[in-house]
């Protein structure tokens, strides 16, 4: 199993392997997303019960948890990756990273927009400086930051590095949106799906909830890897197996 | 299912305004995040052909231009 | 692992762990700033000066709730189990507001010590269910509580 991951490591880190191999995996990608999305959104916006106090305007939770979950998940995914960059120098790592940021970004922004559209109807306005909702502003702007040392640096390599930095710090910000609001009084509620406990939900709200999120995490991974081919293209427009590509 | 017409499903029980928009933020948003990965290779594709074509041409010049002389 | 590896393995995780204990310590010590409203005792044990606006949170007290004869003006009172606080307010309530409900309102406290409102949000809880589920869960509560007194006699 060990090895097996070793041998995975060292050939995602060859640009072309990730590009051959990713071109099998697009259109499963793409399906299993396009099914996913109808059916959650068919189950979500006409199969759920309206809720008990919320009405119909909670079916807002179907956009806006999938994103926030995955603008945090993204967030640590960019992190990780590098770190991967900055210990191993490993290229793909620091092009992935890259992939990441916008489209980690774009899902902050959904949450953001969606829970205050969300706010105004249940709890009488669009935006609180609570804990949780500044919290998340504040990862919308480390993602801003990231982005904008992720290109703007002359040099390349330095540019990836000081990106990977700010994303190791900004981590540091995943854990406090999570227990805000534990650990103060928020206007937001706490967790409706938790790790250990039985979630707060009814189960014909919930089973739509869950599909949603799931293709949400494969949807993201189809824009990240389309992002990050047209890196490896770019990076490796010199080599012979691009201009072999690009002949036919 | 939990409404009874199109019309009571658009208007969300007087939320309508709400769920929608919330759902057409993110489509947009979505639909972006899809078109633009898709330009950036088709822009690519088309730059780096005309740059083989140009350099395939500059070099079959060359060659003619050796044989003149 | 190469020994230049390691070494920015161990630089990369002192700057995570450091960043970390210093943003968490910051905000311990602003954890009381942090806090979006103050609790019903918090206000009564005075830690809330007379004039100033804050956020006041608890569950509106059942029964509470009082309307002016003259105009929108409600008054209502706020508890977390422990203490009440009275507020007033003259404006649209949101939706969610009922009793038992989650709210926070903002405001200064008058010289009665009631706060006078300019503007209440409510809170919803973290649970999502069907009405029906609702009244069913009510309706054993209710069932519940008169079996129990039921055999209390």
């Amino acid at each position: 199993m060990w090895q097996w991951l070793v041998r995975l490591y060292h050939r995602l880190g060859s640009p072309k392997w990730f590009y051959e191999i990713t071109s099998r995996w697009i259109p499963w990608l793409v399906g299993l997303s396009v099914v996913g999305c109808a059916v959650g959104l068919v189950l979500g916006l006409l199969y759920a019960p309206a809720d008990y106090q919320q009405g119909n305007s909670f079916r807002i939770i179907y956009i806006h948890v999938p994103a926030a979950l995955l603008a945090q998940s993204a967030f640590m995914m960019m992190a990780v990756a590098g770190a991967v960059f900055l210990i191993w120098r490993m290229k793909m790592a620091a092009w992935v990273a890259r992939s990441i940021a916008p489209v980690g970004a774009s899902f902050c922004l959904i949450a953001l927009l969606t829970g205050a559209i969300w706010g105004k109807p249940t709890w009488g306005t669009w935006w609180v400086w609570d804990a949780r909702l500044t919290s998340m502003l504040l990862l919308l702007f480390l993602y801003f930051g990231v982005m904008a040392l992720q290109r703007a640096i002359e040099s390349e390599d330095a540019s990836h590095r000081a990106g990977a930095i700010l994303s190791l710090v900004g981590l540091v910000n995943i854990p406090i949106i999570k227990y805000s609001v534990e650990w103060w009084n928020t206007l937001h509620q706490p967790a409706t799906l938790k790790l250990t406990e039985k979630p707060s939900m009814h189960p014909d709200m919930l089973v739509p909830l869950l599909i949603m999120i799931v293709t949400t995490y494969v949807f993201f991974a189809l824009l990240v890897i389309l992002r990050t081919r047209n890196e490896v293209l770019w990076h490796e427009r010199k080599r012979s197996w691009v201009r072999d590509l690009l002949e036919s | 299912m939990e409404f009874n017409s199109f019309a009571e499903f658009l208007a969300m029980g007087r939320h309508g305004l709400y769920v929608w928009l919330s759902y057409g933020i993110t489509a947009v948003i979505v639909v972006i995040n899809v078109i633009l990965p898709m330009m950036q290779r088709r822009r690519f594709l088309k730059e780096q052909r005309q740059r083989m074509r140009r350099e395939r041409r500059n070099q079959t010049g060359e060659k003619q231009h050796a044989s003149s002389t | 692992m190469h020994p230049q590896r390691k070494k920015r393995l161990h630089l990369i995780l002192f700057l995570v762990v450091g960043v970390g204990i210093a943003v968490g310590l910051l905000a311990y010590s602003l954890s009381q700033n942090i806090n979006l409203f103050q609790t019903p005792t918090q206000i009564a044990a005075g830690e809330v000066p007379v004039g100033q606006t804050i956020r006041a949170g608890g569950l509106v007290v059942a029964g509470s709730v009082e309307r002016d004869s003259d105009g929108l003006g409600v008054t209502f009172k706020v508890t977390d189990g422990a203490a009440e606080v009275s507020i007033f307010y003259d404006g649209i309530l949101p939706d969610l507001f009922r009793e038992g409900q989650g709210i926070v309102a903002l405001g200064k406290l008058d010289d009665k010590r009631v706060l006078q409102a300019s503007e209440v949000l409510a809170k919803h809880d973290e649970n999502y269910m069907p009405p029906e589920v609702q009244d069913a869960l009510e309706q054993a509560h209710k069932d519940g509580k008169q079996a129990m007194t039921e055999k209390a006699y």
